[in-house]
């Protein structure tokens, strides 16, 4: 009986094997290559309907003459995976479509340059000049540029609300980072060395 | 004695092998004289004898001596003029064409709408009969229903055919179910053993040939099934093109040659059980949550 138990589990460890160790189709893979995208199908079918275009618009079977499987596999994932170039058309360049970059990438982290660290606000101006359009893929209205450059007042109510300066303590404390979005650590030093 | 009659018949096999040389299997007859009647392409070398010998067709000084696994069969040279993507224009260099293709099967009716008889028999043992309502496995099929589309179409004639070749989810197993539970008046056949095969999706009979009540009969039909389905322009070709630059650039040079696409928009389609350009074929089997 212990015997007949144990060849039972080592055919469906077997199997369970066998089952890991099939290769993943594109779909399969997709996920963990592109795993900050939300691609709603449904949401989308209305308007594709409307414009005479549906799935093989990103889901190609047009006809094709190659017959090495392996290069058929890997043409399929191309032909099937509509990137950044197909979503931003309607996304970004036409703005046909809602523009909210959290829309698609919930998590905004996974889309966020490599140089957009800590402090990179204090250091953006030179990547803005040198190309202002690769900012632009991202912050599409220029009010956030204007939010911070455009801001005149000096004792207004600006950004903060009145009287800040004598309740910051706390929230430099908790969060510094939101401080230093638009304050670098001179802007700190201005009143804090000279109280020193 | 017997070492004699030995020696003797390995002599004689000797002779016949230098009779009859031996080439790869599906090759073309060699040491045969090509008839006067056929016009051989003037770049294929052939003797005043008119004699088919090797050199005629391959450029690979002694190929005739090398090993087959070991010719290099993508050298310009292996045959004359390549490489061929498709073997079959190197044939038509010297064999006519037209006179070599084959017929459309799929246009069964004649210019009366009687059906042509005999191109039924591509596929059937027996001719079936137009009104009855058969099951996949009463129609008497030459080979089973996931191979027979093979005999004359690739086994990848599109994008994406591969892919669906297989056995459906359980998601998709039940979307369909449920579709053709809603809509009797379709069939969406699986291979016998529940496989996604050509006939699935579509239809290898033209309108008129199956009576029209019969879901068998259930089809698009925006083009003809003489010239087959017609693709036009898209609006979103750059876009796509665009889309897919970097990683076709990458394909051609993992894969050693150009490799394109270009997006072209389905227009007209031809034997296809439900239109698939408005998303009615996907939809069947594929449903999302969101």
């Amino acid at each position: 009986m212990r015997l007949v138990l144990l060849t039972l589990l080592l055919c469906w460890l077997s199997g369970q094997a066998a089952e890991t160790a099939k290769e993943k189709r594109w779909w399969e893979k997709r996920e963990a290559r592109k795993p900050d995208i939300y691609f709603p199908h449904n949401v989308h079918m209305a308007v594709m309907e409307q414009e005479g275009d549906m799935c093989m618009l990103c889901h190609s079977f047009q006809k094709t003459e190659e017959k090495d499987p392996k290069l058929l596999q890997d043409l399929s994932a191309v032909v099937n995976e509509p990137l950044k170039a197909v979503c931003h058309d309607c996304h970004v360049v036409e703005r046909r479509a809602p523009w909210r970059c959290e829309l698609c990438h919930p998590d905004k982290t996974k889309i966020w340059p490599a140089d957009h660290n800590f402090g990179y606000v204090q250091h953006h101006a030179t990547a803005a000049r040198r190309d202002e359009n690769a900012c632009r893929e991202c912050h599409l209205e220029l009010s956030f540029c204007t939010d911070c450059h455009f801001r005149r007042e000096i004792s207004g109510i600006g950004y903060h609300p009145l009287g800040y300066i004598t309740l910051h303590g706390m929230e430099a404390r908790a969060m510094p980072a939101n401080c230093g979005r638009c304050h670098n650590n001179f802007y700190c030093d201005n009143c804090h060395r000279r109280r020193r | 004695m017997r070492r004699l009659l030995g020696a003797l018949a390995l002599m004689l096999a000797s002779v016949a092998a230098a009779e009859k040389p031996k080439v790869p299997p599906l090759h073309h007859l060699v040491d045969i004289s090509v008839p006067d009647s056929m016009r051989v392409d003037p770049a294929l070398p052939l003797p005043a004898d008119r004699k088919l010998t090797c050199p005629v067709c391959h450029g690979i000084k002694d190929i005739d001596k090398k090993d087959f696994d070991k010719v290099d069969k993508d050298d310009p040279g292996f045959l004359r003029g390549g490489p061929y993507r498709d073997l079959t224009q190197f044939c038509f260099r010297c064999h006519n064409q037209e006179s070599h293709q084959r017929p459309n099967i799929h246009a069964m009716l004649d210019d009366k709408g009687e059906i042509k008889k005999d191109h039924c028999l591509y596929c059937h043992e027996k001719v079936p009969e137009r009104d009855r309502r058969y099951r996949l496995e009463e129609v008497r099929l030459r080979a089973p229903p996931d191979k027979l589309c093979w005999g004359c179409h690739l086994k990848t004639p599109h994008l994406n055919a591969l892919e669906h070749q297989v056995k459906p989810s359980k998601k998709v197993k039940k979307q369909r179910e449920a579709f053709l539970r809603d809509h009797p008046e379709v069939i969406l056949p699986l291979t016998s053993d529940g496989r996604v095969t050509c006939i699935t999706c579509h239809t290898p009979h033209p309108p008129g040939v199956i009576r029209k009540d019969l879901p068998a009969a259930h089809q698009v039909a925006t083009a003809k099934v003489e010239e087959g389905p017609v693709y036009g322009d898209s609006p979103w070709e750059k876009v796509i093109a665009e889309d897919k630059r970097e990683r076709f650039a990458e394909l051609s040079r993992k894969y050693g040659r150009p490799l394109t696409f270009r997006y072209r928009q389905i227009q007209k389609e031809a034997l296809l059980r439900l239109p698939a350009k408005d998303g009615q074929l996907c939809r069947a089997c594929h449903v999302f949550d969101q």
